[in-house]
């Protein structure tokens, strides 16, 4: 199942709930089993426009703390060479 | 007696930890490890008679496998210590991901008891829990709590008493790993009964077996050491052959039936309306993010999300404008009445007020801008936003993981040529990096809405805007393709990405929002504009012979060598003058046309330039803007960022000539089109 995950990701980009639409699984549930792949190492995970880190944050006008605009899972060098096999 | 207490974080542990011990606590590490150990005597209350009881609390794990040294910590302590009860608080609200741990607690044969915590939590969001079927389930003892009410802590302290005491009897569970794996343990199970009874006996073979099939380093090596002739070969054919026969890793199998066990449990236990929000979120995004719908939708927000600033900003602006021409006289009158030399007066009118005042009057535009922005932000639209562009970005061969660099952009390209690190490939990274100062920055915005405002009607302003911004996205599609074309080749970077649901947004939230970005705009008109009107006063002022802002002063004769490579676009020397000082940042383009055409006479900014300027030479000037040299602190950031002076340069070149041809294009297309 964790597998086929990891294939339909590497068909093409899109939005968990797209994801889970074509697995006919429920977002919840996938987003569990995403994060469980990154906790095994074959997703890297990206939390995206996310100021922190950035020396110019307090300055900033583009800056907001409050805002993240979402997570984003993409395959690794591990995940690659599983489905390369 | 000893109770352990073990569950995911965030889950309330802590909260549960507090009020089963009370005061009585003792802080640590765990030995060989820099992680937290938290011990304590169950409260005098909830003790009977002899047997004082020791509550220990593991580090908070999502699972027990050995990943990180957290889930060794958790799980050498129920192996090896055995303590007399293991409570595993889990939050009711997010069973699926709790129940993978106490799946394997009961693997592990741990005496278990669920703290079902977050009661409150899961009732909200309309979740409605059969504790009763959930027990049987799982064969063991189930309380529901709210730790931070203190509800349930009292029934907590008794089950686990009795469960301590061997009160309440344990069904062990056995999860059904298919027949391919299950064939594999049995047989391996047989070797380690054989083999090696002594950890058999502490750990239990089945568990064992599995951990050895998921290629549990910290088992395998434990196994080794006790005996080193099954290590070499046996071991590891077994895992082997077991991902030949699955045709994938035997962890991944392992973990998506454990799921499947967990999801079976969760069907007949739990009774989901799943929350409405999310629900409608969904429903929302189907629209939002539709691969054809979305570029589109988005290119309507922003049209009118301009439309608005426009509309909407007039009359305010014109307040504003009052306000400032009452300052302006009443300062007249005062450094008139103290007598102050002339060259301080007109020093102080020219960078206050043609200056600075100049850029406030386009305040309530800057605000309402950043007000619609605060908005998108906040619903989570930006966040969509950022989604569709980056499938499209994808499309023509940017990196996915640019368009957090991108986004960034718009706010300012400094930050964000610096969020391109995030990139590890370095023409990836070097692609991002030179396409990012197409990005509209905010100060960018502010010169277009300064601009717009002063040279369009209100109706006009918006669309005026949002075709600059149309511009710029070509553009970057453009630039990206080129880049890549001629740069480096493209790696497929498949991905999925999980979007926070819609909410309303607070007015507190949005204020504040908007409060931080217009403070930055202020401040920033107070410090480093000002600084610069003044200089550039100085330099249209002297030398002394010459006349203000004449071909004689300073700032005159400058711009008139420079003219004759703006001919082309029709900009006169003050034009160019401003670009040039635009290069120190953006802004400072509003206030040098300030103090450039401002002074000439009492009639509003607006109008002098109105009739200085066509809105056709008003537009290029603004595609001109857009596209060329960013400011003086990108370009530095760029060499810091490439660690070279040649992509430094280069990305001034390229900026430069491309907007120089495009304003071009634009001037010629729009005077054939009659707009001259
Ligand atoms: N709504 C709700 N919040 C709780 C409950 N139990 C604990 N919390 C809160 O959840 C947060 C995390 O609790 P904490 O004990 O620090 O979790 P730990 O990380 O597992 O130790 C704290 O803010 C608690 O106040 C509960 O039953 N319901």
């Amino acid at each position: 199942m964790l597998k086929k995950i990891l294939m339909e990701i590497d068909a093409g980009c899109g939005s968990v709930r797209e994801l889970s639409d074509r697995l006919g699984i429920d977002g919840e549930t996938l987003s569990l089993q995403l994060r469980s792949l990154v906790q095994q190492g074959y997703l890297s995970e990206h939390k995206t426009h996310s100021c922190r880190g950035c020396p110019f944050t307090a300055s900033c006008p583009g800056s907001s703390n409050s805002c993240t605009a979402g997570t984003s899972f993409s395959l690794n060098k591990k995940s690659r060479e599983l489905l390369a096999d | 007696m000893v109770f352990a207490l073990a569950g995911n974080p965030n889950t309330g542990k802590s909260t549960v930890f507090n009020a089963l011990t009370g005061a009585h606590q003792k802080i640590g590490n765990w030995p060989g490890a820099t992680v937290e150990k938290k011990e304590g005597m169950l409260k005098k209350r909830y003790q009977k008679a002899k047997k004082p009881a020791k509550v220990v609390d593991l580090p908070g794990t999502y699972s027990l496998s050995a990943y990180t040294k957290e889930e060794l910590i958790a799980r050498d302590f129920v192996v090896h210590t055995k303590p007399d009860v293991v409570i595993d608080i889990i939050d009711a609200s997010n069973l699926e991901r709790n129940l993978y741990l106490a799946a394997q607690f009961k693997e592990l044969g741990a005496n278990l008891v669920i703290a079902l915590n977050m009661m409150d939590v899961a009732h909200r969001r309309g979740q409605k829990i059969d504790v009763k079927k959930l027990s049987e389930l799982l064969g063991c003892p189930v309380v529901p709590l709210v730790a931070d009410q203190g509800k349930g802590i009292d029934e907590l302290a008794e089950v686990s008493l009795l469960a301590a005491e061997g009160k309440i009897k344990q069904r062990p569970i056995s999860i059904n790993y298919g027949k391919d794996l299950e064939e594999e343990l049995e047989k391996l199970s047989k070797h380690i009964c054989q083999d090696i009874p002594a950890l058999a006996e502490k750990y239990g073979p089945r568990w064992l077996a599995v951990k050895i099939l998921e290629n549990d380093a910290d088992v395998i090596s434990k196994v080794c050491e006790e005996d080193k002739s099954i290590c070499g070969s046996g071991l590891e054919s077994f895992s082997k052959d077991a991902e030949e026969r699955l045709g994938e890793p035997v962890d991944i199998t392992i973990a998506s039936r454990r799921y499947g066990f967990i999801n079976g449990i969760i069907k007949s236990s739990l009774q989901k309306s799943p929350e409405e929000r999310i629900i409608r979120s969904d429903q929302i995004d189907r629209i939002i993010t539709n691969p054809l719908l979305g570029i589109p939708l988005f290119l309507l927000i922003m049209y009118a999300m301009f439309q608005l600033v426009f509309l909407l900003g007039e009359p305010l602006m014109l307040g504003v404008e009052a306000g400032i021409g009452a300052f302006a006289s009443v300062l007249v009158s005062l450094l008139h009445s103290v007598d102050s030399p002339p060259w301080f007066s007109e020093l102080l009118m020219v960078a206050l007020v043609e200056g600075v005042g100049n850029v406030l009057i386009f305040l309530p535009n800057i605000l309402l801008l950043f007000l619609a922005i605060a908005i998108l932000e906040d619903t989570g639209y930006m966040a969509r936003a950022a989604f569709v562009m980056n499938r499209a970005m994808q499309k023509i061969g940017l990196h996915g993981k640019s368009f957090i660099s991108l986004v960034l952009g718009f706010g300012c390209n400094v930050p964000a040529v610096m969020a391109a690190r995030t990139l590890k490939n370095e023409d990836d990274r070097l692609i991002t990096i030179l396409v990012n100062p197409l990005v509209p920055c905010a100060a960018r915005m502010e010169v277009f809405v300064f601009l717009a405002a002063a040279f369009f009607a209100p109706e006009a302003a918006g669309q005026v805007v949002f075709s600059l911004m149309l511009i710029s996205f070509i553009l970057i599609a453009a630039m990206g393709l080129l880049f890549r074309k001629s740069i480096a080749k493209q790696e497929k970077q498949p991905f999925v990405m999980e979007l926070p649901p819609y909410h309303v947004p607070t007015l507190k939230g949005l204020f504040m929002h908007m409060w931080q970005r217009t403070k930055v705009f202020v401040q920033k008109a107070g410090t480093f504009i000002f600084l610069v009107a003044i200089i550039m006063w100085f330099l249209a002022s002297y030398p002394q012979s010459a006349e203000y802002g004449g071909p004689e002063s300073y700032i005159g004769m400058a711009g008139h060598v420079i003219e004759p490579l703006f001919q082309p676009l029709g900009f006169d020397w003050r034009g160019t003058v401003a670009l040039i000082f635009g290069f120190l940042a953006k802004e400072v383009v509003i206030s040098a046309f300030g103090v450039l055409y401002g002074v000439a006479d009492d009639a509003s900014l607006g109008s002098t330039l109105a009739l200085a300027w066509t809105p056709l030479q008003a537009y290029v000037f603004m595609v001109f803007t857009l596209i060329y040299v960013p400011c003086f602190a990108t370009i530095a950031v760029i060499k810091q960022e490439t660690n070279s002076w040649k992509w430094a340069g280069f990305a001034i070149l390229y900026s430069t000539v491309l907007a120089w041809i495009a304003a071009f294009l634009v001037l010629h297309v729009g005077t054939a089109l009659g707009y001259g």
